[in-house]
């Protein structure tokens, strides 16, 4: 078999191949007799098939842990399984359904002997604080006493709430709430006036809307008039949208927690149950609402995934009954009533009225989405369809058929229908016609979709993208739009950056991180768009404040991938690679490419395409609405996997079979109309992208782009890198102006660390050190 | 009820299990699994190991009522944030209950700091231990001996323990081989997202 048998005792050695083989029982018999004769005596080749039959080579985490413990759990924790297995939450009810109306605890707070009904009973003479006195009883729940009052001080009506003692940290949560409330400060939230604490019981006091309910409202007269019903939801979504911002979740949005006063502004009343997104978590037995307009998620309990588009939800079941006069879902009993809320879809609209609009009904639909991610995304966005609904019914335009739709990139847009083939970008424009003198011109003309021509179409698709401009601004302002100068003077100096994309790691809080970033030095900060993912993980536009105001010039970057979808983004849909085998399914975009392995969940995209492209200007577009100062673009270099043949040498320029153009210029044009757009809305937005130094070479994009960060210029995996590579990414980086930084990021640790901090300060570059999964901020320099 | 039997391919289903059927077997097998690790890391946190059995139930009740989402990241690390909430709760009680009691040492409770590092160790371990439970019968116990002394102890000399048991060392080193390879595969299956190589 080979020529390099082992001899007996102390022959020569055999090849790492035949150690394998022989491990693997694949040797002759007379090889293995002799080799195993030669371990005997050979302590090298002993340690060699140690080393080939190593745990670590198997996986390398874990086993330190199991050194520790053992092959076995230990008998508590066995006991501790056999315990648990017999308390299946499943299994055992939840606290939702027992509608429990003990009042006794009012009737003690008083003084009164419990033996009326609370109706009955005379709490004239009660003065709260000495100040309030109680007129009228207004609701009585498990949870709360509501009252009218006269605040005698002012002699003026107030309502007065009374939490219930019953609920466990009920009283607290309220008074807590309310301070929040308080601080919302919006036309459509019913304004807190005072808060105290009477006889041991927590009181909250209320301005006195003067007005009727919505239930009033509809219980007398049915359905109400749709653009009075559009009028109304905007402004309670108004109302939510200013609530969320600030991280609070009513929880209880229905008819009779909505007022109309007397000029017929609505208000949302009742933040009694509203919760704060930091709380979410602490919440788990608490089920609460009303159940007609309750989420599936929070009847569930999943309190998790309870957040903005619970509110979302039950604000869409109000507009259903407003409109057509019956809840979405009605039911003989209660478990009946849950179950159609979790399995059935509520009747379409039209079906009950035929002459509503379907944009209407296609709004109900989406907030009653089961799954909360179908849902609008947030009360921002049902809000724009709701205007952009009622403009079009204003300028009359309803000849063509107004639709909202969720579209790939989980951004709505309402436009009419004919004009949907534009929400894909228009044909691209030749590389001839860009040239350096017309650079800002074509640059923005492209941004708005189509040619040189404005057509009302490219308007209507454009204010879809950036949807909180009226069309009739963006018509207006097309002159000046045209006339900014997509070019940047730059970031300025930077002595010091921070870039931390998991905010959440090492289980810090949201709180905390934001402290953190604040504390930490830097005058620029990279961050991802989200503390978390999810729904309401994303940073907003006070956090970002605060990290911003905390030091001088400091600005926020917001990490984008140019060159891989991510599979934790809200666009990620799971049956893209439902079997997460790491390759697109069949229900993935065209875009979609294999995963990149060495990191788990980013995958590959051809950036080229305009569904992509599409997602992208959509993130940017959240991201300048968020209050970032300017995204940093990462994979730019993406274009590199492209120019690699396979032979492994590299092609520059190569040309993609699809756009007929270079690899590299389809980078180009996706980070020029990515800016041009962002830039349309904030001439100063700022623009960073990360390593693909040779786009360098093109000087719109040296013009572009605010500076530049290179990763791993000096060390890969911990050996230097080669100098000639170096040299060549210098020379690039150094045609870019002295007002736009390069910014240095390593992956390295100790001795490294010091020689990287002297190669960064040899060419006066600022240099962080960090680990690769970015989620600390110790070792920043 | 041996685990590996019920086991679904990933954790995701598992957790589906338990919320869509009120399953009882998804329910135990859950707990067969994650129980032991998140009152390993709530003891190693400095939790008494009444507290650690505390938060190992709460942490179980939450990962089937909360709604695990791809897309908020990896399971593990979703794990990892869960449980540290849930060690920092139980630890705040602990600092109310003292502040009630009137005892004025509850300004030394510290909030956990966890980095991930820590946390995977404890989390591969557990699945480590998973995966040899589904495997054990398939070699002999004398098979496991020599498997676990190349594991746990540089001090144990290979040569006298095949000496002991009249093989020779070649025979040890194809042992551990087998087991690996046999693990790898077993990992793989379990799916539990470990970087096996």
């Amino acid at each position: 078999m080979t020529s390099s048998t082992p001899g007996r005792n102390g022959g020569e050695c055999p090849t790492e191949r035949q150690l394998s083989e022989y491990i693997d029982g694949k040797s002759a018999k007379a090889f293995s007799d002799q080799l195993e004769l030669h371990l005997l005596d050979c302590n090298g080749c002993c340690s060699r098939l140690a080393q080939l039959t190593d745990m670590e080579r198997v996986s390398p985490h874990g086993f330190s842990e199991l050194k520790q413990n053992g092959l076995e759990e230990s008998a508590i924790e066995s006991r501790l399984v056999e315990r648990l297995a017999k308390c299946n939450p499943m299994v055992s009810p939840s606290v939702d359904g027992k509608v429990d109306r003990d009042v006794s605890w009012f009737f003690s707070l008083i003084g009164k002997p419990t033996t009326t009904e609370i109706q009955d009973l005379d709490f004239s003479s009660v003065r709260i604080a000495e100040r309030y006195r109680l007129t009228k009883l207004l609701s009585d729940s498990m949870f709360s006493l509501v009252f009218e009052a006269v605040d005698e001080s002012l002699n003026r009506k107030v309502v007065i709430k009374l939490p219930s003692p019953k609920v466990p940290d009920y009283g607290r949560r309220v008074a807590e709430e309310a301070k929040l409330v308080s601080e919302l400060e919006h036309p459509n939230i019913v304004p807190i006036l005072d808060i105290g604490n009477w006889r041991n019981q927590i009181f909250l006091v209320y301005k006195f809307i003067d007005g009727e309910t919505l239930s009033s409202l509809i219980q007398h007269g049915g359905a109400i008039d749709v653009e009075l019903a559009i009028e109304i939801v905007e402004a309670i979504a108004s109302a939510l949208q200013r609530a969320h911002e600030r991280g609070v979740f009513h929880r209880d949005i229905k008819p009779a927690n909505i007022m109309l006063d007397q000029n017929g502004n609505p208000v949302l009343i009742d933040f009694g149950l509203a919760v704060r997104n930091e709380n979410l978590e602490q919440e788990k037995n608490f089920i609460a609402g009303t159940l007609p307009y309750m989420s599936p998620e929070q009847i569930s309990g999943t309190t998790l995934s309870t957040d903005g588009r619970t509110d979302i939800y039950s604000l869409g079941a109000v507009l259903y009954e407003l409109v057509s006069g019956q809840r979405p879902f009605s039911a003989s009993s209660r478990d009946d009533l849950r179950a159609m809320i979790f399995d059935r879809p509520a009747r379409p609209l039209r079906q009950l009225n035929a002459s509503l609009p379907s944009a209407i009904e296609k709004i109900c639909a989406t907030c009653l989405q089961k799954d909360p991610a179908a849902r609008f995304g947030s009360a921002a966005e049902l809000l724009d369809a709701l205007v952009a609904f009622r403009k079009q019914n204003q300028t009359g335009v309803e000849e063509n058929p107004i639709v909202a739709f969720r579209d790939e990139t989980q951004s709505f847009a309402v436009v009419p229908r004919e004009n949907l083939r534009l929400s894909n970008p228009a044909p691209e424009r030749s590389s001839e016609k860009f040239q350096k003198a017309s650079a800002s011109a074509s640059l923005l003309v492209w941004g708005f979709g189509s040619a040189l021509s404005l057509t009302i179409a490219g308007l209507v698709w454009y204010s879809g993208f950036f949807s909180n401009r009226a069309e009739g601004e963006i018509a207006n302002s097309k002159s000046s739009i045209v006339a900014e100068a997509p070019s940047s003077t730059g970031l300025g100096s930077v002595e010091h950056f921070i870039y931390l994309l998991q905010a959440d790691g090492q289980g810090r809080t949201r709180r905390e991180a934001v402290e953190l970033l604040c504390e930490s030095t830097g005058e620029l900060v990279i961050i991802d768009v989200a503390f978390e993912s999810g729904p309401s993980g994303r940073w907003t536009a006070d956090e970002l404040k605060r990290i911003r105001e905390s030091q001088p010039g400091r600005k926020i970057l917001a990490y984008l991938s140019l060159g891989e979808a991510e599979d934790y983004r809200s666009y990620w849909k799971s049956e893209w690679d439902a079997d997460s085998d790491g390759s697109p399914d069949e229900a993935a975009p065209d875009f979609l490419c294999d995963v990149n392995e060495d990191w788990e969940g980013n995958y590959r995209v051809k950036y080229w395409d305009a569904e992509w492209k599409e997602i992208v200007f959509a993130e940017v577009e959240r991201i300048v609405e968020q209050g970032f100062d300017g995204v940093f673009l990462d994979r730019v270099d993406a274009y590199e996997e492209q120019e690699e043949l396979e032979s492994g040498d590299y092609e520059s320029d190569r040309i993609n079979p699809e756009t007929k153009q270079s690899f590299r210029k389809d980078m180009l044009d996706l980070v020029f109309s990515l800016g041009g757009r962002a830039r349309s809305r904030r001439p100063e937005f700022l623009i960073v992208p990360q390593n693909g130094s040779q786009l360098l070479d093109d000087d719109n994009y040296l013009e572009l782009i605010d500076a530049i960060a290179l990763e791993e210029l000096f060390f890969y995996e911990d050996e230097p890198t080669d100098s000639e590579d170096q040299k060549r990414i210098l020379k690039y980086v150094s045609r870019l102006d002295a007002n736009k930084p390069v910014l240095l990021v390593e992956y390295v640790k100790g001795s490294l660390a010091k020689a990287c901090r002297e190669k960064a300060h040899q060419l006066g570059y600022p240099l962080l050190i960090t680990n690769a999964e970015l989620d600390r901020l110790d070792t920043v320099e | 009820m041996p685990a590996h039997q019920h086991w679904p391919s990933t954790r995701i289903s598992l957790l589906a299990g338990v919320e869509n059927t009120n399953s009882q077997s998804s329910w135990n097998d859950l707990v067969a699994i994650y129980a032991p690790l998140v009152f390993r890391f709530a003891m190693r946190k400095g939790l008494s190991a009444e507290d650690a059995e505390e938060v190992a139930q709460d942490v179980l009740v939450k990962i089937t009522r909360f709604h695990y989402e791809p897309e908020k990241g990896k399971f593990r690390s979703w794990l990892a944030r869960v449980t540290a909430r849930q060690i920092r709760d139980q630890m705040q009680k602990n600092v109310n209950q003292k502040r009630i009691s009137g005892s004025d040492d509850f300004e030394l409770s510290n909030s956990p700091s966890i980095t991930m590092g820590e946390w995977e160790e404890i989390y591969f371990g557990r699945i480590l231990q998973i995966a040899i439970r589904n495997i054990r019968n398939e070699f002999e116990q004398a098979e496991w001996n020599v498997w676990e002394a190349g594991q746990s102890a540089r001090d144990v000399d290979l040569r006298d323990l095949a000496k002991s048991l009249g093989k020779s060392i070649g025979w040890v080193y194809k042992v551990r081989h087998s087991i690996n390879q046999r693990l790898r595969s077993e990992l793989v299956r379990l799916g539990e997202d470990m970087p096996v190589q």
